[in-house]
């Protein structure tokens, strides 16, 4: 913040002075203000001197000088950017303008690593660890990303870019790993999503954010909300993990040295101080307010009380608050295990909320315009199970099986329609799919060169005959610099796969009772001299020989280019197929490469990128590097096209591995039950024709139904998509030894 | 001091082993044995296939002859070989001749570590023949009633080139020994090490969190044993987590990463 003195308020309006004399309109200098006075702790004096000085020379360089200073304070903290700072300044001064801007050039995480002081961990060093420790402590795939402050949104646990509390690494550490718990624990209590959250006037009303926007002062209500809050949230920690609350005893007792006496604040200001101080210490610093003298005893019960109880709670805290006189301003940082954000919440609530909606529009577009736009053929007469519990949207004399999307569409969109058991229609309705009116066509022209796969229906315990139409296509061309820019990018990784996988190529091994070989093999020379002995014919293998064993393996990728691996997943996808291939070119196994996506059953598109004969030539690496997000992810007819190419290959390992991102989906009914089971059942044919599938993941939720297609073991998730390049080989190198 | 020499076929286990029963496999185990049936133990590393057989040849009143299988593992070494003794051949039975003449149980640990030339020689033993035959002597051994072969295999293993082949793992009746639920495997480590309640619940925890990073690039989770291991040397004096980071976390992986994540595990699960 910039205090203002008088020679700050001098050199504030020279600066102005300078930056208009080089022609800075009034906005761009109030811009630049801004950004200087948004520095954290005694930086904007610094950076301000500095500008005053590069105005001296020209303005013009300002702008970019702050862009390099924003860039820098998100990998240092404040301390260290005022060193930095200061070292800007005395380049500037000694050495000239050119230094200067080549040393504010280096403003990276990884550039900046000198001017961090060892004491303070960043979020950047420390996420990985923090990751494998929620996971570990929470049993859940819970991500950790970074943000200003702690809080959770109940999804994900964000995390300051550093953490400076303390003077010592290890206290800062742990106070790392006391946030991540703390969040966690939240979310695992649901105390920021209370159910009947009553608001001050006692009215039910949804959502944290909106309770705590029905009191007047909302930043009061919401420091005695995280306070309280974190008394029952602690209780929590205790008893699950005991062994990080007592290493915390100290961070809270040097904490609580650092806290304000209550007699200098507002007594309005003391009583959350108060609250806050017992919470560190269970004692004060100074007398404690009167308002909230008979309510402290309240506070050593908190462990016990249920989450939907806080919100009532905070209204007798809040009350004694408001009764306090004077203004509400909290003279330092508070919550050294983090803050409560409502609105984060609310977004991400909202989010979820607005997806769910999406689902549910898209399902109706698709019902309305199959009944629109049909004429409908239904196949068949309702097959009348008395005890046919599924349900089914009556339109007309057809009945649709109505899944979980359609039903939630049709009772909030279309409420005339009916939604009736099929133990209600024996007889009465002819049956159709959502898939036979939407993709089911009739009048549709099947393209002649088609594959045609079966597909299999759990719901009937059969398949249903040459259901999909498969078009194996070259796939698209893309940017030929993608590879080389990616072996750079992973010019460790790539040196390191080559080495491992060049060593397991024919790995050296002492095969026993040879018929020639380097040495004799003493044991099989005994037991054949026995044999001899005892009028036995013996045997004729008596040596050891050094063999380097072929492998004999053939492995094909498929990979999900479906529309959600759009982004991020499809970049990672790409370069993990980059690695894949400097690795197998080393190893020597066959491989091929395939992707797939598509739309319904009439257009499943599978996407050669690399046959089994072909060599890893330049328009190999061309095609991956055109591999693109497309439509959907109808995976069974993907499967067993590449299973039928796997099983055109001699080799005495066969494997199957899928990439991808999520569950398999499609427009109409594939979708569910139905293509998790469909994509099962490809799976199984696939090991009957001894091929080994296995599942790649990028998604952190597949646990769910990957282990019902691939089972128990065949499959790995990755939680970050940017560690899948690394990971997929090393991935392949522990199934194929 | 000279400690006691037994031929296999004469230990007979005479104490009861240690073990809980923890989801009916005593008695499926019975029933297979009633009926002349292989059986196929699964389950991870460490969580007690090996104790289950010693307590179910104590139960039965059968000698155990367990043999642990590797990639060396030659025919002659179950069945048998000629050897010189004294300027003489003499005929010496292996391990699995040996469990069938005297009626035994023949445990081969970690099937799938062993050659497939090799592990096709259990297969006549495995089908309604009950026969062991040995080549080099021209012999067919009937197995008695009181014969049983075990095997025993580690699901989790991800390897598509050591794997049980369907032609073997199809003669034998699978019984699921996984990791004991918590209360139970509380038990084990209070037994066998004779530590404290609370430090067995924490150590129990710690393992449970350990199985947590299985999809998250640990291979396995810690299995009893090692919780076992860590539980003796807390008892001897060590720290919980100097017992923790030795038995367990190094035990586990190399990965600094991960071995940090562990390390901040014990540090939130143990005070001492």
């Amino acid at each position: 913040m910039l205090t203002g003195g008088t020679m700050q308020d001098d050199l504030l309006e020279s600066l102005k002075g300078n930056m208009r004399l080089d022609h800075f309109e009034e906005r761009e200098i109030e811009t630049t203000l801004e950004l200087i006075s948004a520095l954290d702790g005694d930086s904007p004096g610094k950076v301000t001197l500095l500008c005053h000085a590069l105005s001296r020379v020209s303005s013009t360089l300002i702008p970019r000088t702050l862009k390099h200073i924003r860039r820098a304070s998100a990998s240092l903290q404040s301390e260290d950017l005022l060193a930095w700072v200061e070292r800007a300044n005395e380049i500037l001064d000694s050495e000239g303008v050119l230094h200067f801007v080549n040393y504010m050039t280096k403003s990276g995480f990884d550039e900046l690593e000198k001017f961090r002081s060892p004491q303070f961990p960043y979020f950047r060093e420390a996420s990985g660890m923090l990751e494998l420790y929620l996971r570990g402590i929470s049993g859940k795939t819970i991500g950790v990303a970074p943000d200003n402050e702690a809080y959770t949104d109940t999804a994900t646990v964000y995390l300051p870019g550093g953490v400076s509390r303390f003077r010592d690494h290890e206290m800062n550490l742990l106070l790392y790993e006391f946030m991540t718990a703390h969040k966690w624990a939240e979310i695992r209590l649901g105390t920021l999503l209370p159910e009947n959250s009553a608001g001050p006037d006692g009215l039910e009303s949804p959502g944290l954010e909106e309770s705590l926007g029905m009191f007047p002062l909302k930043e009061l209500a919401t420091d005695l909300f995280t306070i309280l809050e974190a008394f029952l949230v602690d209780g929590y920690i205790s008893e699950e993990l005991p062994g990080l609350m007592h290493r915390v005893g100290r961070l809270k007792e040097a904490e609580f040295e650092g806290r304000p006496t209550l007699d200098n604040l507002s007594r309005r200001t003391a009583v959350v101080e108060a609250l806050y101080q017992y919470y560190l210490g269970k004692r004060l610093k100074g007398r404690c307010p009167p308002e909230i003298e008979t309510l402290l005893p309240i506070l050593d019960t908190m462990a016990g009380v249920h989450p939907n109880a806080l919100t009532n709670i905070l209204q007798r805290f809040y009350a004694a608050a408001v009764s306090a006189p004077g203004p509400y301003n909290p003279e330092r940082p508070l919550f050294f295990f983090g803050v409560v954000r409502p609105d984060r919440i609310s977004a991400m609530l909202k989010k979820e909320r607005m997806d769910r909606e999406k689902e549910i529009a898209e399902a109706l577009r698709r019902l309305t315009k199959g009944l629109a736009a049909q004429d409908l053929r239904p196949k068949q007469r309702f097959p009348g199970r008395p005890r046919d519990e599924r349900e089914y949207i009556l339109v007309g004399e057809v009945a649709i099986e109505a899944d979980g999307a359609v039903k939630r569409a049709v009772r909030r969109e279309l409420p005339g329609l009916a939604i009736v058991k099929g133990s209600d229609l024996a007889g009465d309705a002819v049956s159709a799919t959502i898939g036979e009116l939407l993709g089911g066509r009739e009048d549709r022209e099947e393209r002649e060169e088609a594959e045609k796969y079966d597909e299999w229906d759990y719901r009937r315990g059969d398949y249903r005959r040459r259901w999909c139409s498969l078009f194996e296509v070259e796939s698209a061309k893309g940017d030929s610099a993608f590879v080389e820019s990616t072996l750079l990018k992973y010019g460790g990784v790539v040196k390191k796969l080559r080495d491992q996988f060049e060593t397991l190529r024919r790995y050296p091994r002492m095969t026993r009772m040879s018929s020639e070989g380097e040495m004799i093999d003493i044991d099989a020379a005994i037991d054949a001299f026995s044999d001899l002995r005892a009028g036995k014919a013996p045997a004729e293998k008596l040596y050891y020989r050094m063999e380097r064993k072929a492998r004999d393996i053939a492995v094909l990728f498929l990979v999900d280019m479906s529309d959600s691996t759009k982004g991020w997943v499809n970049v990672a996808e790409k370069e993990a197929l980059v690695l894949m291939c400097e690795a197998l070119e080393k190893l020597g196994d066959r491989y091929a490469i395939a992707g797939f996506s598509g739309s319904t059953r009439f257009e499943c598109l599978y996407y050669r990128i690399k046959g089994f004969s072909e060599t890893y030539s330049p328009k190999v690496r061309d095609r991956i590097s055109g591999i693109s997000a497309r439509d959907y992810t109808r995976m069974g007819p993907a499967i067993r096209h590449s299973a039928r190419a796997l099983g055109g290959v001699d080799a005495r390992k066969k494997l199957l591995v899928v990439i991808g991102d999520g569950q398999p989906q499609d427009i109409g009914e594939y979708g569910g039950d139905y293509a998790i089971e469909d994509t099962r059942m490809a799976l199984v044919e696939c090991k009957a024709r001894r091929i080994s599938p296995i599942c790649v993941t990028l998604d952190k939720e597949a646990k769910a139904y990957v282990s019902r297609m691939y089972g128990e073991v065949n499959y790995f998730i990755i939680d970050d998509p940017r560690d899948l390049p690394r990971k997929l080989a090393e991935c392949y190198r522990r199934l194929t030894t | 001091m000279i400690t006691s020499v037994l031929k296999t076929e004469e230990h007979y286990i005479s104490e009861r082993p240690y073990y809980i029963e923890v989801n009916g496999e005593v008695g499926l185990f019975e029933a297979a044995y009633s009926n002349s049936l292989p059986v196929l133990l699964k389950g991870p590393t460490g969580s007690g296939k090996t104790r289950f057989m010693e307590f179910m040849a104590w139960k039965l009143g059968r000698p155990l002859i367990t043999v642990s299988c590797h990639d060396d593992l030659t025919v002659a070494d179950l069945v048998g070989r000629y050897l010189i003794h004294g300027g003489e051949t003499i005929w010496v039975d292996g391990p699995m001749t040996r469990a069938v003449k005297v009626g035994g149980f023949c445990y081969l640990d970690e099937i799938v570590e062993a050659r497939k030339d090799t592990t096709v020689v259990i297969h006549p033993l495995t089908d309604y023949r009950r026969i062991l035959v040995i080549d080099k002597r021209g012999e067919l051994m009937e197995a008695p009633p009181e014969f049983l072969l075990a095997i025993s295999y580690n699901p989790g293993y991800q390897s598509v080139v050591k794997d049980l082949k369907q032609s073997t793992r199809q003669r034998f009746l699978s019984i699921d020994l996984p990791y004991p639920p918590p209360e139970i495997e509380q038990e084990i480590i209070i037994h066998e090490s004779g530590i404290d309640r609370e430090t067995a619940e924490r150590l129990v925890a710690f393992g449970g969190k350990t199985r947590n990073l299985v999809e998250s690039g640990l291979p396995e989770g810690a299995s009893t044993r090692l919780l076992l291991h860590a539980a003796k040397l807390v008892q001897a004096g060590i720290d919980c987590q100097t017992a923790c980071r030795i038995a367990i976390a190094q035990s586990l992986t190399d990965d600094r990463e991960m071995l940090n994540a562990l390390g901040a595990i014990m540090g939130a699960i143990f005070s001492c």
